[in-house]
């Protein structure tokens, strides 16, 4: 996951290192309690790095190591305590410490023995103390340790013997290490111990896992790495404090006045001062890679930060170091960097070098530089300028030379034109670059002010005393270089060491012998999509199940149909209301108090139109009178719940359910709905015999004999009786026709078509301003072949 | 008028083997540079940012999300395999259809695939090393039971 934020220019003094005052301020990390208590390893500590190599008189560490196994066995008779114990003392193989540089607590005491990869000392831990009478008994730990394999660990073991009542017995063991652990120094490619700060960040990168060897650009480190060696910058500490490598990095560049770069994706430090040919820092006028001019900057291109006042006020430095006499343990001191008559009664801000720079030089060296650009840079820059030829030149601590030209009058013309460093480079996919740059002060020979100031800084190189009393506890010689002894034990040393297999589990790799996962694509990268390669079981219809089962999902009953609610009341076939019919919806299946909408849709067109809502149930039901108006049309019901968040007072609406389209009615009478009877199907074209016979019944007939008022507002009512009417043959077709009077139908005929096309109309009915009501029955015949029955049309045709 | 064009070349390897060499200026055309050839995808790189700033030091790629991309990234993520970004400048008055003999290397950056996300149509990668701000301590070695058994209790 990336999180893309905005990187104001004002954050940029910060990120180079120019303006980092230190959060805390407290005791230098040097200044270790000579008289604690022994310190015992915890499982999870960081095991330390022992990293120093004592040069020209200069160099080494005091480390204080921790125990991981003890033995304590007092005498029967004296009850002096002798107390063995065994110490890891860092990461990889060490030269053999002398015997003068082992002290318990303040004093060179004891019997050593230092190995490596293993156990030292052949001692068995356990608590073997007794109680002597007439005497205090000793205290000791119970638990003692097992011991352990100590893979790649340079140990030691120290015996001492403590008199009757001593509390001496569980003082921190000391170790002045002259030379730590070996590692492959990048000056001279030899194996051995190193104080050049790059060797550890190559050793820690390494070790990391997290940086391959081919992203370290080993060229540019081996500047560094002359660049600090030439100038006495040398790394003399134990890390043993858990740090995050990149933070780690980043930090101790500054105290060797270093710049971690990352150039082409690969790491590498460079000095942050300009150096001559042989790595020392040039003090003659330096040349710059680039000059960007009016020319590069693209619109708006141009952005400054001028250092605020707060960061570059007077203040004394306060820088901590630690001096490392030769024959004693060393002790912090602090050397005070100040402009003259600036900052005398401060502010101050605290540096501490101590855990890793036993030079005064170096720490005067890191305050003079601190100091120096604090008073002498002024801003920052932010250019952004089109592509040129930069794109290839240009790296991260290259110095380049902007030369812009203000023009605020005629006769006023001046140009913003100084030297700066490059801080950050950001090319963008559209070509054009973002340059980070920060001021480079010069002097008017061209000469950089801050590589003046750092090159002229000079430590004054006093040795103060360690305020030791002439009292001394040694029982070893301060001038015994005799190596200590290699005694030790290959693991497992007892039996109650544990094995590797109680302590480590190696889970077989995917696809191997004996895997948990066996039939795996790991070698492809990573399990691959679940088919379109895995089989299709027989029977599945394509697109099924595979395998490894379906993809249907548990039905959310959120996202279904409401049940259907029944509308009931329909008297048609299959369920289809018609008219006449009350259609109910009841209460219970609307399933709330609310509303039920009741809407027709056209059977043909599709178009919906709403007949009448009830806003709540009468007698337990919500209902709909069915009508002429409603034949040929789906009925629909919509339910809503009652939902005083909505400007309506309805919630959303539900369909509740739908009814087959409602059948459409026969004709009246009148219309001729009393026809029956058989006749020539439809498209025929052979002739047969056609009879229509009268069935007796009433008929009402609107009265002519006098001018109604209101209009067709009287009527007579008659009868008819059983007649033949009419027998014709050779008869292919025949038609219902009527036609209009005033108050109705006036006619009621029969259109008759022969098979010679000659057609024929009778009228068995007639009347003057129309027929009100017919009651009488037509039967029709016709014996031709595959005779249809007569179909009543309906209100609908 | 300009007339600079900007190429961008991106490999995957490892110490032995070059998976994928895709470039994203020549569409739909395999061209030879370095005597290899390069197929057409259309990535961007989103920037290289060189800084000495902890966590400042990366490069993103928008790629489309391809059957073939989504396994190189995938097993470049798996493996811990390197890529290699490299952008070159040009005349574009001159040859477009192939790289020319005297286009200028203007920035290479080589990393680890340390991130991939994005959507079901494209894929944001990208690259740095996995020196992340989070995490990656040192010392990096730790005291185990292994290593120690069961310690001194004081």
């Amino acid at each position: 996951m990336s999180l893309n934020i905005s990187d104001p220019l004002a954050l940029l003094a910060h990120q180079s290192g120019l303006v980092n005052p230190p959060l805390i301020e407290a005791a230098a990390e040097a200044a270790d309690d000579l008289t604690a208590q022994q310190r015992a390893i915890k499982i999870g500590d960081p095991v330390p790095i022992v990293f120093c190599r004592r040069v020209s008189n200069n160099g080494g560490v005091m480390v204080a190591p921790g125990a991981t196994e003890a033995r304590y066995e007092n005498d029967g008779t004296t009850n002096a305590l002798t107390v063995s114990t065994m110490v890891v003392l860092s990461e990889g193989d060490l030269p053999q410490i002398a015997i003068k540089d082992c002290f318990v607590g303040p004093c060179r005491q004891g019997t050593w023995n230092q190995t490596y990869d293993r156990r030292a000392g052949t001692w068995t831990p356990s608590n073997a103390v007794t109680t002597v009478s007439g005497k205090d008994p000793w205290s000791c730990p119970v638990y003692c340790g097992t011991s352990g394999r100590y893979e790649n660990m340079t140990t030691m073991s120290c015996v001492n013997t403590y008199p009757d009542g001593s509390e001496r017995w569980e003082h921190q063991l000391h170790l002045f290490v002259r030379e730590g652990m070996k590692v492959t120094r990048i000056i001279d490619s030899t194996l051995g111990p190193s104080n050049n700060v790059i060797d550890l960040a190559i050793y820690l990168m390494t070790q990391s896992g997290r940086i391959p060897s081919t992203l370290i650009n080993t060229t540019q480190m081996l500047a560094a790495a002359n660049f600090t060696n030439t100038n006495g910058l040398l790394f003399n500490g134990v890390f043993q404090e858990s740090q995050n490598l990149d933070e780690w990095l980043e930090q101790i560049s500054n105290d060797f006045l270093l710049r971690l770069t990352e150039a082409n994706g690969k790491f590498a430090f460079r000095p942050r001062l300009p150096v001559n040919g042989d790595h020392t820092i040039k003090t003659t006028a330096i040349s710059w890679e680039f000059t960007f001019t009016e020319d590069h900057l693209l619109p708006d291109g141009f952005e400054i930060q001028y250092i605020p006042l707060a960061d570059r006020q007077p203040v004394c430095l306060q820088m901590m170091w630690r001096q490392q006499p030769d024959a004693d343990i060393g002790f912090p001191r602090t050397t005070e960097i100040r402009y003259e008559n600036e900052a005398t009664a401060g502010p101050y801000e605290q540096y501490d070098l101590s855990a890793f720079c036993t030079s005064e030089t170096h720490a005067v060296k890191v305050g003079a530089y601190r100091l120096a650009r604090r008073k002498y840079i002024t801003h920052t820059l932010r250019l952004n300028v089109r592509p040129s030829s930069y794109n290839s030149i240009l790296s991260v601590g290259d110095i380049v030379r902007v030369r812009l030209r203000r023009e605020t009058a005629t006769t006023a013309l001046n140009y913003h034109d100084f030297l700066y460093e490059i801080e950050r480079i950001e090319k963008t996919s559209s070509g054009a670059c973002v340059f980070d740059l920060t001021h480079l002060p010069i002097d008017s020979q061209g000469r950089s002010m801050v590589a003046l100031e750092v090159a002229a800084a000079t430590a004054p190189g006093i040795v103060i005393a360690a305020g030791r009393s002439n009292y001394t506890c040694d029982d070893n010689s301060s001038s015994d270089n005799t190596p200590v002894g290699g005694g030790g034990i290959n693991s497992p040393a007892f039996a109650d060491t544990p094995s590797s297999a109680a302590t480590q589990l190696s889970i077989k790799a995917p696809g191997t012998s004996g895997a948990a996962v066996d039939n795996t694509t790991w070698p492809d990268g990573g399990n691959p999509p679940i088919g379109p390669n895995a089989s299709q079981p027989s029977g599945e219809a394509s697109g099924g199940e595979t395998p490894l089962g379906g993809w249907s999902n548990p039905a959310d009953s959120l996202e279904k149909d409401r049940p259907a609610a029944p509308i009931t009341g329909a008297t048609g076939a299959g369920g289809a209301p018609q008219s006449g019919d009350t259609l109910s919806i009841q209460e219970s299946d609307l399933g709330c108090a609310g509303q039920v909408c009741w809407s027709k849709i056209n059977k043909n067109t599709g178009v919906e139109t709403e007949i009448s809502c009830q806003n709540q149930a009468i007698s337990g039901s919500y209902d709909l009178s069915i009508t002429t108006s409603e034949a040929n049309h789906y009925i629909v019901a919509t339910g809503r719940c009652k939902d005083p968040s909505t400007p309506s007072g309805w919630g959303a609406p539900s369909k509740l359910n739908q009814t087959p389209a409602v059948i459409c009615p026969p004709v009246a009478g009148i219309y001729g709905g009393n026809i029956s009877g058989t006749r020539p199907p439809s498209g025929n074209t052979v002739g047969g015999t056609w009879t229509l016979s009268r069935t007796a019944g009433s008929f009402i007939v609107f009265d002519p004999s006098f001018p109604p008022n209101p209009p067709c507002s009287s009527f007579t009512t008659l009868y008819a009786g059983n007649f033949n009417l009419y027998t014709y043959s050779n008869v292919k077709n025949v038609q219902f026709v009527q036609e209009t009077g005033s108050c109705g139908p006036i006619t009621t005929s029969f259109l008759l078509t022969f098979v010679n096309n000659t057609q024929i109309t009778l009228t068995p009915a007639s009347t003057t301003l129309g027929f009100k009501e017919i009651n009488f029955g037509y039967t029709m015949t016709w014996d031709g072949p595959n005779p249809a029955q007569w179909v009543v049309p309906t209100i609908c045709d | 008028m300009s007339n600079r064009a900007q190429s961008q070349y991106l490999r995957i390897f490892d110490a032995t083997t070059t998976y994928v060499r895709w470039q994203t200026y020549y569409v739909n055309q395999t061209v030879t540079l370095d005597g290899a050839s390069w197929s057409y995808m259309p990535f961007s790189a989103g920037g290289i940012v060189e800084s000495g700033a902890s966590g400042g030091r990366s490069v993103s790629i928008t790629i489309p999300a391809t059957n073939s991309v989504v396994q190189a990234f995938t097993q470049a993520l798996s493996y811990g395999r390197f890529c290699e970004l490299k952008i070159y400048e040009f005349d574009s008055r001159l040859d477009n259809t192939a790289p020319q003999a005297g286009q200028t290397l203007i920035a290479s950056y080589t990393a680890e695939v340390v991130d991939v996300s994005g959507t079901f149509t494209s894929l944001e990668v990208e690259l740095g090393s996995s020196l992340s701000p989070v995490g990656a301590q040192v010392p990096p070695r730790k005291f185990t039971s292994y290593l120690i058994g069961s310690p001194l209790r004081i």
